[in-house]
């Protein structure tokens, strides 16, 4: 990336979800502690172990740390110093749904993220997806295409 | 000079034509040390992958086995219940008819019932994860449903005559024999017909581990509807959560009602399994997009799915 990048932003994220799978861990703890049947603790440590395990990795692959905007594209920083840059060209939607603020689940529903060509998720806060909007549109002249709309008729 | 340059022509291609003889032995000795290695690395291949196996498996085969061997012993005590019956009476009471179906509805049927469920929820839930490689999980998940079913379901003669041998009936000796329905057979068969009511009608201690499992399935509906009208990114797992946790709750009411539930429990278990996963794909797919209330929604889910499994195991495990 020949740009500097404007600024890096932190990008927090899918933490409920970590910690739901550290909750579900530690339930499996607690089921093969307090189980009086042998393959039910087994049960209890193996899948408790299997959840955190593969929703950790998942998040580590799929979720950026920091995310950067430049004038080629958006930088991100994942975990373990892997980074990824998704120029403007290879941009298909930068979705930035605000959900339904005057709901608890709509505000729930208020989140962020983009889709390369090539069909991978980058998902971002509502807030970052909103600048990202504005970089894309400042540096090629329109806005990105917004998924809203095949998102809410296909699902 | 000519006759020089072919003399020392003819040396060289014998002296090459050993050359090449030599190399060939040698090339040969080689190729069959190879191939004798390989083959030995084939049969301990053969060995390992067999011991594997039969560790793995053989925990989930055992089990099966014996609610083969139930099974076959509940259906040949009713029918020839029914056949005693018939020949005595000219008909068949409804209680026989009761047992009779009862008798085909057995444990391994909610075993099979069970397994089977099991299976495909495995599938659905790794293709999902691992799209790219769906194809090979199925094939190795035929492959297991393979071993399963031949080590489980596919009873040799010997143990058929092992279970013949337990009984002191083999259906040969009956048919054989059909017309020697001797007193001595028919009490036989009436003891065994009572201890069979009196196993069925025998309180199980899991009622406990049930009425966790119904609380379970209630919250498992509850998480479902709240995938279904709150997020739309859930909605198939949501879907798929609703029609499980249906299941659960139907079941474990039915386990708790009829108080035999070790048929129930397993079934129970592999719902509470299908809903865990469910929750676990829907979970990993909500990471893509940052779908905080799809996460929760699908983290509940799978904790209650985790928690009625464990609980439906203990009861099918429990005296």
């Amino acid at each position: 990336m020949s740009d500097q990048p404007l600024r890096e932003m932190r990008n927090p994220i899918n933490r409920p979800t970590v910690a739901g799978a550290f909750a579900i861990f530690l339930m499996g703890l607690l089921i093969g502690l307090l189980s009086p049947v042998l393959v039910v603790s087994v049960i209890g440590y193996s899948l408790g172990t299997l959840y955190l395990v593969v929703v950790g990795y998942a998040y580590i692959k799929s979720t950026p740390r920091t995310v950067a905007i430049g004038s080629n594209g958006v930088r991100f920083k994942y975990a373990l110093g892997r980074e990824v840059l998704l120029p403007w060209t290879e941009t298909e939607f930068v979705v930035a749904n605000p959900g339904k603020p005057s709901s608890f689940t709509g505000r729930l529903r208020r989140i962020g993220y983009l889709r390369s060509s090539r069909g991978t998720y980058f998902p971002v806060t509502y807030d970052i997806a909103l600048e990202i909007r504005e970089a894309y549109k400042n540096h090629c002249g329109i806005y990105p295409q917004d998924e809203q709309s095949k998102w809410y008729t296909t699902n | 000079m000519v006759n020089l340059a072919v003399a020392l022509g003819e040396i060289c291609l014998k002296f090459v034509k050993t050359l090449i003889q030599s190399a060939a032995s040698y090339i040969e000795a080689a190729v069959d040390a190879i191939v004798d290695a390989f083959l030995a690395f084939v049969r301990w291949a053969i060995t390992f992958i067999t011991d594997v196996v039969n560790a793995a498996f053989g925990p989930v085969i055992q089990p099966i086995k014996e609610a083969c061997v139930s099974y076959s012993q509940r259906v040949n005590t009713a029918l020839m219940i029914g056949v005693t019956e018939c020949s005595v009476t000219g008909g068949v009471s409804s209680s026989t008819l009761s047992a009779l179906s009862s008798a085909f509805f057995g444990d391994l049927y909610w075993v099979v019932l069970g397994v089977s469920v099991i299976v495909s929820l495995v599938i659905a839930a790794l293709a999902s994860l691992f799209a790219v490689f769906g194809m090979l999980i199925s094939i190795a998940m035929a492959s297991i449903v393979v071993v399963l079913a031949v080590n489980a379901i596919g009873l040799n003669q010997e143990q058929m005559n092992e279970l013949s041998d337990e009984r002191g009936e083999s259906e040969g000796r009956i048919a054989d024999d059909a017309s020697s329905s001797s007193a001595s057979l028919v009490w036989q068969l009436v003891l065994d017909a009572t201890n069979y009511e009196e196993t069925a009608q025998e309180p199980d201690m899991s009622s406990l581990y049930d009425a966790i499992s119904i609380v379970f399935g209630v919250f498992a509906i509850a998480a479902g509807l709240v995938a279904i009208v709150g997020y739309a990114d859930a909605g198939a797992f949501g879907y798929a959560s609703l029609t499980l946790g249906i299941l659960a709750c139907i079941l474990s009411f039915g386990s708790l009602a009829l108080l035999q539930s070790k048929g129930l429990a397993l079934f129970s278990a592999a719902i509470g399994f299908g809903s865990f996963f469910w929750g676990f794909c829907g979970t990993c797919m909500s990471l893509g997009k940052a779908n905080q209330g799809a996460a929760i929604t699908n983290t509940l889910g799978a904790a209650l799915g985790f928690g009625a499994a464990s609980c439906s195991v203990g009861a099918f495990l429990s005296e």
